[in-house]
């Protein structure tokens, strides 16, 4: 049961943070290409993306987790699944009340009024920075599985 | 942190990028596939630049920091699940290298000569492309799962 949970939630997490990695370098690329039409393809494509992928994903690697933590001698307690608990609801705090509806915004700011306008590379420049944060935030709760502080 | 612990997460975090990064692009061929034209076209521009540049290194870093892991612990290269996954490793870097990279270039350079992704020359080396590109990735996970539960231990 524990090594079934274990693969469910590493195979989640693997999903999540790869697919974070790499929207971070196909996000790079379309903003390299000054193209307005890959910009758009590829903001629409991470709305959709965070619905339909990384949602999903984080809630079975929840899931798993906490069946991990039951069925195992960890407890809830336990400081470094304390550290995970609370790094995980900080990235799906920023990623559905900030990452999802700012990236609908810029999707509108983009069709309304192009990419060269200011309000416009704003958002992008501050969609971009919350996106390194969430990055960051998982990396951080990787160190933090394979570390285990307090153990 | 031990050297042990700091390359293990270092192995974890790019074959987290290599393995998650081959499933959303599985994503984005089948969403490109479906829209076909310019987003197929960009698609495949998009996979020239992320196979040599990010799925190659990536999994060079799983590699030698899952070599450095094995010689400094007590694992050995003859142990089941270190073969299973050097051997999986193998196969995936020698498709991706060998099989998925000319592919993609030689997709790439029909619709840079203006062929259209639907041309009949051109959609079904896409799908096949992409279709190989799944085997490859169901040899990944099945190297997740491997380390997961570390058949012979």
């Amino acid at each position: 049961m524990y090594d079934l949970m274990k693969t469910i939630h590493v195979v989640a997490a693997v999903v999540w943070i790869g697919g974070v990695i790499l929207s971070q370098v196909n996000g790079a690329l379309a903003a390299k290409s000054g193209e307005q039409a890959r910009m758009l393809g590829f903001i629409r494509f991470q709305a959709w993306l965070g619905k339909a992928y990384f949602a999903p994903a984080s809630i079975v690697l929840l899931i798993a987790g906490v069946v991990m933590v039951i069925d195992s001698g960890w407890e809830f307690s336990d400081l470094w699944i304390v550290i995970g608990i609370a790094l995980y609801a900080l990235s799906v705090i920023i990623g559905a009340l900030l990452l999802t509806p700012k990236s609908e915004q810029l999707t509108a700011g983009i069709e309304q009024k192009g990419m060269g306008d200011a309000g416009v590379q704003s958002l992008a420049g501050q969609l971009a920075l919350l996106s390194r944060v969430d990055l960051l935030i998982l990396v951080l709760v990787v160190i933090n599985m394979v570390v285990k502080p307090g153990v | 942190m031990t050297l042990y612990e700091l390359f293990k997460i270092i192995h974890i975090l790019a074959a987290s990028a290599w393995v998650g990064g081959a499933l959303l692009t599985q994503i984005q061929a089948a969403r490109a596939l479906k829209a076909g034209g310019a987003d197929l076209e960009h698609f495949m521009w998009e996979q020239q630049k992320v196979g040599p540049k990010f799925f190659a290194p990536m999994s060079l870093i799983v590699v030698i920091a899952g070599v450095v892991m094995v010689v400094d612990s007590g694992w050995n290269f003859s142990d089941l699940w270190i073969v299973i996954g050097i051997a999986a490793f193998v196969a995936t870097f020698i498709t991706g290298m060998f099989v998925l990279k000319p592919r993609v270039e030689g997709i790439v350079e029909l619709l840079q000569g203006g062929k259209s992704p639907s041309d009949p020359d051109v959609q079904p080396k896409i799908a096949n492309l992409i279709a190989t590109a799944r085997i490859d990735l169901v040899v990944l996970f099945i190297v997740v799962i491997d380390m997961v539960i570390k058949p012979g231990t």
